[in-house]
């Protein structure tokens, strides 16, 4: 091997393109555990980070960092209405983040919130809530208002170039994952470094450590039956989270062993998570994964999902569209990329492929209107959009208000 | 010219990002205090420290934290930090954060520069005496030990203390209780 070779084997792994499509699952998980951080942190905001009536003071900062840090917090004028304002505003970031709305802008938000909230009090932070701040860095350059997005939608009815919109394609367009892939690394630093402390320290080697663990008393959540009392097993929990731990950081990365250390971790966690009583931090581990789930093998999950829920509802509703209309294009577009169980079929009354698929009632129709095929009926308007929202998920929420218009 | 230069300046930045992030989360020896120098601004400043080793050596006593406060009329009250093992599963969630500025921070030797903070905000929590503020708060510090196996397999954790000591006593003014 060459060192030009390195150099183009290294370029090939971060800058190949791919699906966008884990690292966007993960910005709605990240972005709903970002939420519940949220939730946890408002009650004792003020606690935490007012200079007046906190438990730390602005000024007691010097001690601590010594250099600047990025902390919008302390340029904030005085009083905590300030500080209210300011977590309100990363509020709002975090639930757009979630959606996929203003994503780029989101997570630059959520980025300085959480920078700044951990500055202004680390003491109050775990390394759970240090990994949200580190997955946002990454999450920056991310492809993340790729697909599975309101931006998406966006896009489409206010689109950068003037041409005549197409289509949306099916899956989104490959990107360049290069951060994706770097979060992947420090994702995994975290057991490397934590494998190797545990490597080295006595009660880890002798199986005692669970033991501990399980004795710290704040640390107690739900009733864990057996374990705590029986030496054997003890060893058995703490000798299989060293192994897992370390197996994490290096199996991972390999296609044949990669499920099994994804459910070995997620076995770990979720046991963590009952167990103990460590807020978010189980969760962001958990919701991390997901970034090493291939694109391909999430499809394939999606279509199996489509499969189970194809028989509760019903056959697909064939919508018809003028392709020669820009707004047309927007509609159908804005359909396909809600229509995640594939319960729609868009017909261009244009396209040659399509000339006999469709009644000619309906086709003329579909020349002026957006048209919905209800076995050999035509709908429009507000009967077509009822019929299309029991097929989409997104759009279930809204069903009971438009099922009262008539 | 973007299109050129993009990737190269990529993979300058990774490198040197990771480089910085793998000494960080190397054995520190005085080699690589000195090589991670020039990364700890960089890496403080955007908030991507590092430290994952998470219960490393898992700590054999339990503790918590008290604080004892005089008032200016020279009586005294008890009051305990919150605490995380007293509270009910959703109560300990939102709680948590206490859980990590006390038997984390506050009680740890290493960081006394925490002390004033807490004397002071404990101070402002309990100053609901008319004509009577407080006027000293000392920082008390109560462990228990755990067991070794052999002896604590199958009975319940000790509870009463082991040991207490004074982590710091310091004078509340009145500019602290404004």
């Amino acid at each position: 091997m060459s060192l030009l070779n390195l150099y183009s084997q290294l370029k090939t792994f971060l800058f190949a393109k791919g699906s966008p499509l884990p690292v966007c699952l993960f910005r709605i998980f990240y972005g709903l555990a970002l939420l519940e951080y949220c939730l946890l942190m408002a009650p004792e905001l003020l606690t935490c980070m007012s200079d007046t009536n906190g438990i730390l003071r602005i000024q007691t900062l010097k001690h601590i960092f010594g250099i600047p840090v990025i902390n919008l917090l302390t340029a904030l004028p005085p009083g905590d209405n300030w500080i209210i304002a300011f977590f309100s505003i990363f509020v709002i970031a975090c639930i757009c983040l979630t959606l996929g709305l203003f994503s780029r802008v989101s997570i630059f938000l959520v980025y300085l919130g959480l920078v700044s909230l951990q500055h202004r009090n680390i003491y109050v932070h775990h390394s759970g809530d240090h990994l949200f701040l580190l997955a946002a860095f990454y999450l920056l350059f991310a492809p993340i208002d790729a697909t599975l997005s309101l931006d998406r939608i966006r896009r489409i009815w206010f689109p950068k170039k003037t041409d005549l919109p197409k289509l949306i394609p099916d899956a989104a367009e490959p990107r360049s994952l290069w951060a994706v892939k770097a979060y992947k690394v420090q994702f995994a630093l975290i057991y490397w470094q934590t494998s190797w402390a545990k490597i080295a320290a006595l009660t880890w080697w002798d199986g005692t450590a669970m033991y501990y663990v399980f004795r710290h008393a704040e640390f107690a959540r739900f009733f864990v039956p057996i374990v705590p009392e029986n030496m054997f097993l003890m060893k058995v929990f703490t000798w299989s989270a060293m192994l897992i731990e370390f197996c994490a950081w290096i199996f991972i990365w390999f296609k044949e062993t990669r499920y099994y250390v994804l459910l070995s971790l997620i076995a770990l966690h979720l046991g963590i998570d009952y167990a103990m009583n460590i807020p978010l931090f189980e969760q962001i581990m958990l919701v991390s994964l997901i970034n090493f789930i291939p694109a391909e093998d999430l499809s394939k999950f999606m279509e199996q999902v489509r499969s189970a829920a194809a028989p509760y509802l019903g056959a697909p509703v064939t919508i018809a569209y003028n392709g020669s209309l820009t707004k047309h294009i927007k509609i159908a577009s804005t359909i396909k990329s809600l229509d995640i169980l594939r319960r729609i079929e868009l017909i261009d009354i244009h396209a040659p492929a399509n000339d006999r698929s469709l009644p000619d009632n309906i086709r003329q129709e579909a020349q002026t209107k957006i048209t919905a095929q209800w076995k050999d009926s035509s709908l429009q308007g507000v009967s077509a959009l009822k019929m299309i929202s029991r097929k989409l998920p997104f759009c279930w929420p809204f069903y009971p208000v438009l099922a009262l218009l008539r | 010219m973007w299109a050129k230069i993009r990737e190269p300046l990529i993979l300058v930045f990774l490198l040197w990002h990771f480089t910085g992030v793998i000494l960080w989360l190397s054995p520190a020896c005085p080699l690589r205090d000195s090589m991670l120098k020039p990364f700890l601004s960089y890496l403080n400043f955007f908030g991507l420290w590092q430290g994952w080793s998470v219960f490393e050596s898992p700590r054999k006593y339990n503790e918590y934290l008290t604080a004892l406060i005089t008032f200016s009329d020279g009586s005294t009250k008890a009051w305990e930090f919150p605490r995380i093992e007293k509270m009910g599963i959703v109560e300990k969630m939102f709680k948590e954060k206490y859980r990590r500025w006390t038997n984390d921070c506050v009680s740890d030797e290493s960081k006394p520069f925490l002390w004033p903070d807490a004397a002071r905000y404990v101070a402002r929590l309990n100053n609901d005496r008319l004509e009577n503020p407080p006027t000293t708060v000392s920082i008390v510090r109560h462990w228990t030990w755990i067991p070794a196996p052999e002896f604590g397999l199958g009975k319940p954790l000790p509870t009463a203390d082991d040991g207490q000591s004074t982590l710091y006593t310091g004078k509340i003014t009145a500019e602290d209780l404004k």
